[in-house]
């Protein structure tokens, strides 16, 4: 047998996961969600955020902040190897990792845009989550 | 050229127990590789996920359970090819390892990544390339003796 020749089929790709075995509940991806918008909320609601965060009186943005850090760091479950949808896992993954990095540093843009980028992909791929919010 | 062997009819070669999950992780890996083919640096931020949790079991999994289903059916000289083709993925494994610590490091500390990033491309395209004939070697050997 020539397993390796060319006359051989190859298995198919699965296109289209299911949503109905995620291995967390849609519910934590509504709250991450939700506290991506109130953190944006705040970084739009103060101008002298452009400048940077850190001072000691921006503690309302920095609340905002560490709760969405605790959000994506219990989605760290969401993984190319289990989640159903592969190619999202991968980019969502991708996304969440790149928001946490941006959170470290005190450059407003860049984790707006971060913070925009996760939730972007939260509710495109599951735009149940903007219902439960 | 050995010439082909009898057409495959599912009932030859007892599927192993392995089976479900194999195809899973191929299936996984061979979405991940679309993916990969114009967006490589999608793989930098989990690449172990990608090596430990699927690569090397796939490996372990054919070598064993699969090579065992098949016996003699599966020749040396396919084995050996598929072989070599996990070993080329392990041998590119180490450098593009150590281009994505690098990279991470320099992230964490908030720093410029750029250089860091040119020095990662060719480490990821050979791991990419590697592990992309791989799969398809897996895949093509499972399809072949347990076709669906």
């Amino acid at each position: 047998m020539e397993p390796n020749g060319a006359n051989v089929t190859h298995l198919p790709l699965r296109r289209d996961a299911a949503d109905g075995d995620l291995p967390l509940p849609v519910e934590e991806l509504a709250r991450a969600v939700d506290a991506i918008r109130r953190c944006l909320a705040e970084i739009a609601s103060e101008p002298r955020y452009g400048a940077g965060f850190g001072r000691p009186d921006d503690t309302l943005l920095l609340l905002h902040i560490s709760t969405v850090q605790q959000r994506l760091e219990k989605l760290s479950e969401i993984k190319v190897t289990t989640w159903p949808d592969v190619r999202w896992a991968l980019h969502f993954s991708n996304a969440r990792i790149r928001a946490l990095t941006y959170m470290r540093a005190p450059e407003v843009a860049a984790l707006s845009s971060a913070l925009g980028g996760v939730r972007d992909l939260i509710v495109t791929r599951y735009p149940q989550t903007l219902q439960a919010c | 050229m050995t010439p082909a062997g009898p057409e495959p009819d599912g009932e030859g070669v007892p599927p192993p127990g392995c089976l479900p999950e194999l195809r899973e992780k191929l299936t996984r890996l061979s979405d991940l590789l679309e993916v990969f083919d114009t967006q490589p640096q999608a793989l930098d931020q989990q690449p172990q996920h990608i090596h430990t949790e699927m690569v090397i079991p796939i490996y372990i999994s054919m070598k064993t359970e699969v090579a065992q289903a098949c016996g003699p059916l599966w020749k040396d000289r396919d084995r050996d090819d598929l072989w070599e083709k996990f070993q080329a993925t392990a041998e590119k494994w180490p450098a593009y390892d150590a281009a994505t610590s690098e990279l991470k490091a320099i992230r964490d500390h908030g720093g410029t990544a750029v250089d860091a990033l040119v020095r990662a491309e060719n480490p990821r395209r050979h791991y990419i390339s590697a592990l992309d004939k791989f799969v398809k070697a897996c895949s093509r050997t499972i399809s072949y003796f347990f076709p669906t």
